[in-house]
């Protein structure tokens, strides 16, 4: 009932953070979304998840199961499994790493005891990455419901991403300033947009509609991620250009 | 500077000289000369008055040779002067400098107005508090004094100077011996508002003009107080029925203007009334970096009117009707909440109104009694990203109070304070959780749209007892909340004073303070409706000593318990399972008013902890800040220049260290994790903050302009507010304090 204090929030926003890291930026190991096969994860069902990452050059990821102990709202997944070491697609800049992984959802009576009311929640799952000295510890959640909830009969969809301007294919201007757009294809959901690049940066990295300052490098990378709110569908696609 | 008030004012009389030569000598002489005398002498009527009110001076003395002459109440006084020759008419009075005004400037009018500047005052004349209610840790203050005080010129901020209280070193919070900002009572006269601070600006919600008085209790305090296991702090307003008309309008940057106005209706009664309203919201964009892709919008205002009027023997009539809201709209980039567009929006609306009646009246016998009806609306209306937390509480409350006076110092106390009120909401907000890192995009939603109508009441009684030198008040509070299962609550409370002599009293208070729990943690869906009360014990020891007229001291220790403290828990959304603690001592040095200067120095030593269930082990609180000093005080200078400076440091604020991170690969951000015995386990840098400020008045002859200007939050070294983190949490940097901030206020009053 009591006011909030909101120079607070302005200070927050506006205030003497000297900090210079930037998101977008992919540098060294970074974790960049997990795709699950599912929607919703019914009791006794088994969900597949590919776990997506940029490594460095010339690095190889060794991955392991994590438990985020700290999860305040989500249930743990007891036994996750880690299907193969996982798969590289080489890029000028870093590799793709694609990790293979999935677990088989406890029964309602197993659930229950990890903490389950019967009721609509959320299952934690998560991998811990190492390459090239540092380790992200990636998590990722997914509805829980039963087959016959209302949640599990909603026909989800996975976005797709159309296209992206500038085209595959452009030549850009090293240090240059671009505009950056992309058409995704939706459902019936909200979407959180997320890029990253090899190098420079993004005026906005949550907007479809923004702009990339590049960098010095002959060779540029752009990944765009989009990530549905409520179906927690995932979608990435990485591009390649040329700068002089 | 006086060389620009000593300058002759004559202001030209509307008679001629040849219109008034009916005048008559008062020295009997000779028939021939008398006749003479008469045709000479020159008769003006002379007005003395203040330069910069225009107000009239009585028993003002005008002095024409050796003729001594007064003015009358009104500020006039009939001279005579020689209709030849040169010399001056001198013109004095106390407080003000003298004034010379020659026979020949005189002798062109009949009637003239003649302005006295005021003159640097003395220091010798000592403003003395009136008796009140003993009460063992409760500060008082003129408005004058506490306006003076504080860079803003507002009274209410000295609250903020005081031992005990630990503030934040950016926003209004304030915590009262380890109490936190909720857990404490605000009020204006008997009227319950809920804060006195505008959230913009840090202002309070009653302008300067209207504040007669601010009373800060930090604990210990009588059964007449409730709710509250903090402090009270109450803005009382003016009830000096004003001798003249007076307009105020003030420009205040980059904050706000204003416009002021009261004026006696007669001898007995008086309206006052103000307004001010933010500019703050067309400054800010000019400061706003523009690739910070961002506007901003904060806003906030009041508008008041006061009436009053004092019955001779017979009390006095209050009536208060007043309105604030505070507001802030942004949209900007950021990265938790954003939309498909990337953008962020809030919009933030907070107001309140308030009518509220106040008559004292005595009864005889002894007896007296003071009504305060009032009618509180509040209002919220909050969309913050995706959700929003709105709600309409309006409340109907009689607060009444009976006091018997049974000898000079004993009294007994009877009062009632039932409401009903009528609480509606409309919420879609994450759900509650005490994680230093809470993370409102994950949480889960609450949703609630109802309404809910319920009766609440509060009853107290208490008695002065004199016992030789020592004055003993037991006191009972009890609590009726038909918004909680568990309604009935009963406080007792005891304190004492024992009074070595007029200068030296030895002050001790005890007592159990209760306080319900906020609306939305003892909501059926949002928290917890089995929540009860909390409960905190107070334990006050103090010596308060007054060392001559102009020093006094005031020294305290104290303990307090607080059990069944309102948590967070995973299972029930809240519950009554946590408990705090915090002792202290606390000095208090004071250098009371005079026209001239007045300060105080105030520190406060302290440890706050608590905990979340009692298997959990002790953590310093939040607002454990184990020393804060505050060095305060106003000088005039001249009789138009003024100096005031505050000077505070504090031990720095706990947080908590991150110690890991996790890549959230379905928000598509990183979120920080904490080792739970790391809770509150590091302090920021000690912080300090200067405060100059100067007042400089521009006198006219029948209004002034008033400049205050100065710089608030000057450091010797760069002062942090809190941690910042990088992205994924791996580097650890100050978020830095503000520079300094300069400000400036012109008032003209007339």
């Amino acid at each position: 009932m009591r006011y909030v204090s909101w120079g607070v929030v302005l200070i927050s926003l506006f205030g003497c953070n000297e900090s210079s890291d930037r998101f977008e930026q992919v540098l060294s190991l970074r974790a960049l979304g997990i795709a699950a096969d599912t929607f919703v994860a019914i009791p006794n069902s088994t969900v597949n998840l590919t776990i997506h990452a940029a490594v460095p050059k010339d690095n190889d990821v060794t991955a392991e199961v994590y438990q985020d102990a700290q999860s305040l709202y989500a249930i743990l997944v007891p036994d996750l499994e880690l299907v193969d070491s996982g798969s590289y697609t080489e890029y000028d800049n870093f590799r793709h790493y694609q990790l293979a992984a999935r677990f088989v959802v406890p029964d309602e009576d197993g659930l229950r005891a990890l903490g389950w009311d019967g009721s609509s929640a959320l299952l934690r799952y998560g991998v811990s990455l190492s390459a090239a000295g540092r380790t992200e510890k990636v998590v990722g959640d997914l509805a829980l419901d039963t087959a016959d909830s209302d949640a599990a009969a909603i026909a989800w969809t996975t976005p797709s991403i159309s296209s992206v301007e500038p085209a595959v294919g452009t030549t850009l201007g090293k240090g240059s300033e671009i505009d950056l757009k992309a058409v995704v294809e939706v459902g019936d959901d909200t979407y959180k947009y997320g890029w990253f690049v090899s190098g420079g940066e993004i005026d906005n990295r949550r907007s479809l509609d923004t702009k990339w300052k590049l960098d010095d490098k002959s060779k540029q990378n752009l990944i765009l991620t989009v990530r549905g709110k409520v179906s927690k569908a995932f979608s990435i696609e990485v591009f390649e250009y040329d700068a002089q | 500077m006086r060389i620009f008030f000593l300058a002759a004012l004559l202001a030209v009389g509307s008679k001629t000289y040849a219109q008034e030569q009916t005048g008559q000598s008062q020295v009997v002489k000779s028939q021939q000369q008398q006749v003479v005398e008469e045709v000479k002498a020159h008769e003006i009527e002379l007005s003395v008055r203040s330069k910069g009110t225009g107000r009239y001076l009585k028993r003002a003395e005008v002095k024409v040779g050796k003729e001594v002459y007064y003015t009358k109440p009104d500020g006039k006084v009939i001279i005579k002067i020689p209709p030849q020759g040169k010399g001056q008419v001198l013109v004095q009075r106390f407080a003000y400098e003298k004034e010379f005004v020659s026979y020949e400037k005189l002798r062109a009018f009949s009637a003239a107005d003649v302005f006295l500047s005021p003159a640097t005052p003395g220091d010798n004349e000592v403003y003395i508090r009136g008796n009140k209610r003993p009460d063992v840790s409760r500060k008082s203050f003129a408005g004058t004094e506490a306006a003076r005080a504080t860079a803003s010129g507002d009274p209410a901020q000295v609250t903020k100077t005081l031992p005990g209280v630990q503030t934040s070193t950016f926003g209004n919070d304030i915590a009262i011996r380890g109490s936190g900002p909720n857990d404490s009572q605000y009020f204006i006269d008997n009227f319950v508002v809920f804060d006195v601070f505008h959230s913009i600006g840090g202002i309070s919600v009653l302008p300067d003009q209207l504040i007669d008085e601010v009373d800060f209790y930090a604990g210990g305090f009588g059964p007449q107080y409730g709710n509250a296991t903090g402090g009270v702090i109450i803005l009382r307003t003016k009830n000096e029925v004003p001798e003249y008309p007076k307009t105020e309008f003030r420009i205040n940057l980059p904050f706000y203007s204003a416009l002021y106005h009261e004026r006696p209706i007669d001898d007995a009664s008086f309206v006052a009334t103000s307004f001010r309203y933010s500019y703050l919201q067309y400054v800010l964009p000019y400061f706003i970096p523009k690739d910070a892709g961002a506007t901003v919008v904060p806003y906030f205002g009041d508008i008041h009117t006061l009436y009053h009027k004092n019955y001779e023997s017979d009390g006095y009539f209050k009536l208060l009707a007043m309105g604030s809201q505070d507001g802030l709209e942004a949209v900007f980039n950021y990265e938790d909440a954003a939309s498909s567009e990337g953008k962020s929006t809030i919009d933030i609306y907070q107001g309140f109104a308030t009518l509220g009646a106040e008559r004292y009246k005595p009864l005889g016998s002894g007896w007296s009694l003071t009504m305060s009806p009032q009618i509180y609306y509040n209002r919220a209306d909050n969309e913050i990203f995706d959700d929003k937390l709105k709600w309409d509480f309006l409340v109907y409350r009689a607060h009444t109070e009976f006091k018997k006076k049974l000898s000079k110092k004993e009294f007994i106390y009877l009062g009632l304070d039932p409401g009903y009120a009528t609480f509606s909401t409309d919420i879609v907000i994450p759900a509650p959780t005490d994680d230093p890192f809470f993370d409102f995009e994950e949480a889960p939603r609450k949703v609630s749209k109802r309404r809910r109508d319920f009766g609440y009441a509060s009853a107290w009684a208490a008695v002065d007892k004199q016992l030789g030198s020592l004055i003993l008040t037991p006191g009972l509070r009890y609590y009726y909340d038909g918004y909680l299962k568990k309604t009935n609550v009963v406080d007792p409370r005891l304190a004492g004073r024992y009074e070595f002599s007029d200068d030296q009293k030895l002050k001790a208070a005890f007592g159990l303070y209760s306080k319900a729990p906020e609306g939305y943690e003892s909501d059926s869906i949002f928290g917890n409706p089995d929540l009860n009360y909390e409960k905190s014990v107070h334990y006050v020891l103090g010596l308060e000593s007054r060392w001559n007229e102009k020093w006094e001291t005031d020294l305290q220790l104290y303990y307090k318990r607080i059990f069944d403290k309102v948590v967070s828990d995973r299972e029930t959304a809240y519950s009554n399972d946590g408990s705090a603690r915090s002792k202290g001592v606390e000095l208090f040095i004071r250098r009371n008013l005079t026209d001239r200067a007045f300060g105080w120095l105030s520190y406060t030593y302290s440890q706050t902890e608590e905990r979340n269930n009692d298997s959990e082990s002790w953590r310093s609180a939040e607002f454990d800040q184990t020393h804060v000093a505050v060095l305060t005080g106003s000088y005039r200078l001249t009789a138009t220049w003024d100096f005031g400076s505050k000077l505070k440091y504090q031990t720095g604020n706990t947080y908590t260290p991150i110690s890991d991170s996790v890549y959230n690969a379905t928000l598509d951000k990183y979120q920080p994790r904490f080792d739970s015995d790391d809770v509150n386990s590091k302090r920021l840098p000690d912080y300090h903050q200067i405060d100059l400020f100067f007042t400089k008045d521009s006198l006219f002859n029948t209004w002034k302009m008033s400049y205050r200007f100065g710089v608030q939050y000057l450091a010797f070294t760069k002062q942090v507010y809190s941690r910042s983190y990088n992205y994924d949490y791996s580097k650890e940097e100050d978020f830095s304090a503000l520079p300094p901030i300069p400000f400036v206020e012109v008032r003209g009053v007339l």
